[in-house]
């Protein structure tokens, strides 16, 4: 399985838990966030972000504020309250998954 | 970014139908500086575009945003829609609602019914209509004027969308009309407490769509 399909289910808790940090952030701003933290090893697509930033957006978890930067209009992303309520949640419960799957990937020898 | 490839980017956004303010403008942005901040400057921008179209997903990717893009409009619309109109059924906007029950219920005293009930629709369904195509022209001139390119909005049409199915009573009623004859239309709008209501429903609707228009035209709209 490639690295995009498995990072297709948590592409809205990455978002989230970007913005959580950054309060702002611009679209290109996340995909090269992202590059930068993993140093180049997950790329993010635009076509995988931008509707997954609408869609959250549509979902009232994220709202946007357009900006003049250099002469040209630049939307940026936040998380709004109910935002960062379900963004602290889905990052535990992708902590908790990867706690889960690690006990699969390496299962300890049983003590009995 | 010298004016030629400002001209390229804004072919490519138009191809891609990129061409509303804000697919427009974020796309336009994100064009440019992922140009600007590009590793190797000897690509140009024809070669940047051809990244950007794989990064994007190619055709079927951009056509993806673009879907996405429009629902999550229709969606944020629909529920600002919604709120506004429940709010005339709240204090104190119910005020208002009583007001025109009453009007109603006078003009039904006054007037033969089912006439009435049809030029009430008529009139309820076409305002938003004309008031929507007032916005688009304006707002077209003013882009043309101001050398943009573009010159729609996708929050316009996405607030329009509602107003749209406003006039699907009229649809109703004339196919009702042709189906079975002016009878049952006409026993219908002779109950009084019917047609009241259902005409106060409409004048509501048709007031809670013209609220969102302005809303999204003079770019107010702040609570999502």
């Amino acid at each position: 399985m490639s690295s995009s399909k498995l990072l297709k289910g948590s592409l809205a808790t990455i978002v989230m838990r970007l913005l959580e940090e950054q309060e702002q952030m611009y679209g290109y701003e996340i995909t090269q966030k992202v590059k930068e933290l993993t140093a180049g090893e997950i790329k993010i697509t635009e076509g995988a972000l931008y509707p997954t930033l609408h869609k959250l957006e549509a979902e009232g978890y994220l709202t946007t504020e357009t900006k003049m930067v250099d002469n040209r209009v630049r939307k940026y992303y936040a998380l709004t309250k109910e935002g960062n309520a379900e963004a602290k949640s889905k990052v535990a419960e992708l902590e908790s998954f990867l706690v889960q799957l690690q006990k699969v990937l390496n299962p300890k020898p049983g003590l009995g | 970014m010298t004016e030629k490839e400002h001209k390229i980017i804004c072919e490519f956004l138009k191809d891609h139908r990129f061409n509303q303010q804000e697919l427009f403008e974020e796309f336009y942005d994100h064009i440019v500086t992922a140009y600007e901040s590009r590793e190797d400057p000897t690509i140009d921008m024809h070669q940047h575009l051809e990244e950007v179209l794989a990064d994007f997903g190619g055709k079927k990717g951009m056509r993806k945003i673009l879907i996405a893009r429009h629902q999550a409009y229709n969606q944020i619309y629909g529920k600002r829609l919604r709120s506004i109109f429940w709010s005339f059924f709240k204090w104190p906007m119910i005020v208002y609602t009583a007001l025109i029950s009453t009007a109603v219920y006078l003009l039904t005293l006054l007037f033969p019914t089912h006439e009435l009930f049809t030029w009430l629709m008529l009139l309820v369904s076409l305002t938003p209509i004309a008031l929507a195509g007032q916005f688009a022209v304006r707002f077209s001139l003013k882009c043309k004027n101001e050398g943009k390119a573009y010159r729609s909005r996708v929050s316009q049409s996405a607030a329009l969308r509602p107003a749209l199915l406003l006039t699907l009573p009229i649809h109703i009623w004339n196919l009702s009309v042709t189906v079975f004859g002016t009878q049952v239309p006409l026993t219908l709008s002779q109950n009084i407490v019917l047609t009241t209501a259902f005409t106060v429903l409409l004048i509501t609707f048709t007031l809670a769509c013209l609220k969102l228009m302005t809303e999204v035209n003079t770019q107010k709209l702040t609570t999502l």
